[in-house]
């Protein structure tokens, strides 16, 4: 500090105080999750105990919500009818759209009205109709009033689903082959398990044939790019680590599956919560730990869903303001869970870690860099100080950022040639000047729009569909016949 | 001071940084050097293992320290994946590599992976001689970790099913960790013949609460044996849980008297059970004792009552149709219409 004022110093001080913590823990949560990588690949050394499980898999209903998604949905669900799992459902949940989503899956699945009893144990918009393909036995299509939001929409295919899990997905998202089956995997390993939840990963700049992601791609556009980066780091160490102290508090709305009677006891999703999806994983959190119920919700590292990531800056912007309004109201209405008794270390540690290095941090780190910024340019923050809060910032950011994708080449060896990784550390460097900040201020927009009381409402997700113009439109149908 | 700050910062985050891109490096290093390793092993091993008809060659290739545990997770898919003679020549190639004596050391082995494969390759194996091998399978089976454990249940049960069955049968009612389709798929793989009578016999000794947890295993018992023991909990209990999971047992016409009481038991997921126990042994004149079902407050039971009248013998489809257009309950009606839908009638 040139003016050597104590309170500068005390500021100074406690912002990088902060940022050394907040890059600790995601350091602690790294090493963890390499152990757990380690003992989980371990324990795969046999692949399913044995291959003859297939007969023995949980039935499963895949919920694919949907507003205004002509022109991707009919591809998606073409792609979830290859699926290699014994026993599903596909439910496409269409959420009064205004465009020509429900007229492009009558045209292309041979739609018939069903006369379907719903079980109504979620209440939702009234349903208009339920159609069941004549091509497709496993396919039913729910026509209903707009609900606002997805969390309706899920809670009418909840309605509707008749098997014991149900795996909710966007309605762009492609699934490998066996994405089910090791999505399923920990609620056949471990009858507590109610919820599991798996990697998304980007879809721009894949090859997808036939509806499946045949080869791994990297964007072009640099946005996308950054959000390969950012999902690797957010998807690994993120959420596996909290797996041993069952302490994961989202799975994602993307791809997540759930034990039905679990989820609709505890309510099913929040019609009004904005990350309906992260709210409901806290939700059930705090009632089972309440209840004294044993359970698990866990991070599968191997179940993978590519989802098309937005390459413009509106789009973008409104996805993560969206996250951040949905990640303050979780915290905020569940805030019982934090240091609840019998909440164990999802109150104790995954919720105030939440709470101040995911939601508190958009305030901090903008705080940081507004002052040391300002400070340094009004003379009273010295130019190492302001260095090193520089420095550490992005080198930590990096070195994250680099960690993530030592995970993933050990889980997953996603980006097989050499000039992937090379562009993904350039990434990684790339991203923490301009890209992190704009990040950052619509996390604090995100913020300050909770405070003011947004409501939920569908993202408004401007899709390109590249993917989804890869396939061939008679392919699935042949195969089905 | 900052200064210091900035350059203990960047010496720790640099330091720290080179150690991952080195780490990124190697794991890409060994990932590849791993597909190789399993390329060439595949290449060499392949045509010896799998073979059909041929004899196993005279002199087979040396197996070195580094390809043992690929060569054994081949070996071990292919047990996994075939049936019958391969299965014995993969045996045959195993001894001849010198892999079983390696499985045998490996099952003191600290890392996970290595006893999982030694369980496993010794399941395979099944030397009904190896004493050694089976006591040390007996302990695992009741390791902490449940996947071990369980697979040394499922090597114990392939190297000499019967007498791994008193072994095994008290590890079912006991333990939590082990998986119900897990097991099921292992009794299942034993078949009914084999299973039967020691796990009936097993239920029978034990306490309501426990008994209960084998009964789900049921459906891999002979009916002769199960429905005695079915016959003496189901008096015996009140349990919801067990009370429907001795109905979804039930197969013999002379016990549709019992389950017929059922029908009217306070909770749902006991009617259900008994609706579905109609669905398959009913007879026409259960038609009657269905109908009041389709006003059941439960939609599963409703559900369940209108497929059933569908499958009662002799009645006839138009019989339903009109009994969905006649019926004074809407919720029976739609039940009905819905159920005729889907049979496509």
């Amino acid at each position: 500090m040139s003016s050597g004022s104590l309170a500068g110093d005390v500021v100074a001080f406690a912002s990088l105080i902060y940022l050394l913590a907040i890059n600790v823990a995601y350091l602690t949560l790294n090493a963890v999750s390499f152990v757990v990588l380690r003992r989980h690949k371990q324990r795969q050394t046999l692949g399913l105990l044995s291959t003859r499980f297939s007969n023995l898999e949980i039935p499963i209903s895949l919920l694919i919500p949907a507003y205004n998604e002509e022109a991707t949905v009919v591809a998606t669900v073409r792609s979830m009818l290859q699926l290699t799992y014994s026993h599903f459902e596909i439910i496409v949940i269409n959420d009064g759209s205004t465009d020509r989503t429900l007229d492009r899956l009558k045209e292309a699945f041979d739609l018939q009205p069903f006369p379907e009893v719903i079980r109504r144990r979620l209440p939702t918009k009234p349903i208009r109709g339920v159609y069941r393909s004549s091509t497709h036995p496993e396919l039913k299509v729910v026509d209903k009033e707009n609900g606002k939001g997805k969390a309706d929409a899920t809670n009418a295919g909840i309605n509707v689903a008749q098997y014991p899990l149900f795996c909710a997905l966007d309605a762009d998202g492609v699934l490998r082959p066996d994405s089910l089956q090791s999505i399923t995997r920990p609620f056949l390993d471990d009858p507590r398990t109610v919820g599991a939840g798996g990697i998304i990963r980007i879809a721009n700049g894949c090859e997808v044939v036939n509806g499946w992601v045949v080869g791994t791609g990297l964007p072009r556009h640099p946005l996308a790019l950054m959000q390969v980066v950012e999902y690797c780091r957010a998807f690994l160490f993120g959420r596996l680590g909290w797996n041993p102290v069952n302490g994961l508090l989202v799975i994602s709305g993307a791809f997540g599956v759930f034990h039905k009677e679990t989820v609709i006891e505890a309510g099913g999703y929040r019609h009004d919560a904005i990350g309906e999806d992260m709210e409901l994983v806290m939700r059930l959190h705090r009632t089972l730990s309440e209840a004294g119920r044993p359970y698990r919700i866990v991070f599968a590292p191997e179940p993978v869903c590519w989802t098309e990531a937005p390459e413009d800056l509106k789009t973008l912007r409104n996805q993560r303001t969206r996250w951040q309004r949905g990640l303050c109201q979780s915290l905020w209405l569940h805030r019982r869970l934090l240091f609840s008794r019998h909440a164990g270390w999802a109150g104790w540690v995954a919720f105030p870690f939440a709470l101040l290095f995911e939601c508190m941090s958009a305030i901090v780190e903008a705080f940081g860099w507004i002052y040391f910024g300002v400070g340094y340019v009004a003379g009273w923050v010295n130019l190492d100080f302001a260095l090193t809060f520089l420095f550490v910032n992005v080198g930590f950011g990096v070195l994250l950022t680099v960690s993530a994708l030592l995970l993933d080449e050990i889980s997953h060896h996603t980006f097989p040639r050499q000039r992937q990784i090379f562009v993904l550390l350039v990434a990684a460097i790339v991203e923490n000047f301009g890209y992190r900040q704009l990040n950052l201020y619509w996390r604090v927009l995100g913020l300050v729009q909770w405070l003011i009381g947004t409501k939920a409402s569908w993202g408004d997700m401007k899709r390109t569909a590249g993917w989804a113009n890869q396939l061939p439109s008679q392919a699935t149908n042949s195969n089905r016949a | 001071m900052s200064l210091h700050l900035l350059t203990a910062a960047g010496v720790v985050i640099g330091f720290l940084y080179v150690i991952v891109v080195l780490q990124l490096f190697s794991a890409r290093r060994r990932n590849s050097m791993r597909t190789s390793q399993r390329k060439r092993l595949e290449q060499q091993w392949l045509p010896i293992l799998v073979a059909e008809g041929a004899e196993v060659p005279g002199v087979l290739p040396t197996l070195e320290g580094r390809d043992v545990i690929p060569f054994l997770t081949l070996w071990n898919q292919l047990q996994e994946s075939f049936t019958g003679d391969i299965t014995r020549r993969l045996n045959e190639v195993a001894r001849r590599a010198g892999v079983d004596l390696e499985a045998r050391k490996m099952l003191d082995h600290r890392g996970l992976a290595h006893r999982l494969l030694a369980v496993s390759t010794l399941g395979h194996l099944g030397d009904q001689h190896d004493h050694d091998s089976w006591d040390a399978l007996v302990r695992l089976t009741s390791d902490t970790d449940g996947l071990l454990s369980l697979a040394a249940a499922r090597a114990l049960t392939r190297i000499d099913a019967e007498a791994a069955l008193p072994v095994i049968l008290p590890h079912l009612s006991d333990r939590d960790d082990w998986s119900r389709n897990y097991v099921l798929a292992m009794l299942t793989d034993l078949g009914a013949d084999i299973v039967s009578r020691p796990l009936t016999a097993a239920a029978v000794q034990l306490p309501i609460e426990k008994a209960h947890r084998l009964l789900q295993y049921f459906s891999v018992t002979h009916i002769a044996d199960a429905m005695p023991v079915v016959r003496a909990i189901i008096a015996r209990t009140s349990d919801v849980e067990c009370l429907a999971a001795c109905l979804r047992v039930f197969a013999d016409v002379a016990d549709l008297d019992t389950v017929r009481e059922y029908l009217r038991h306070p909770s749902w997921q006991v009617r259900v059970q008994a609706v579905n126990v109609l669905a398959r042994l009913g007879r026409t004149d259960d038609y009657p004792i269905l109908l009041p079902l389709l006003s059941d407050r439960e939609w599963w039971v409703r559900y369940r009552a209108a497929k059933a009248l569908c499958s009662l013998p002799g009645v006839e489809m138009s019989r339903i149709r009109t009994l969905s257009a006649k019926h004074s309950d809407p919720f029976a009606r739609d039940m009905l219409v819905h159920v005729l839908a889907e049979a496509g009638a």
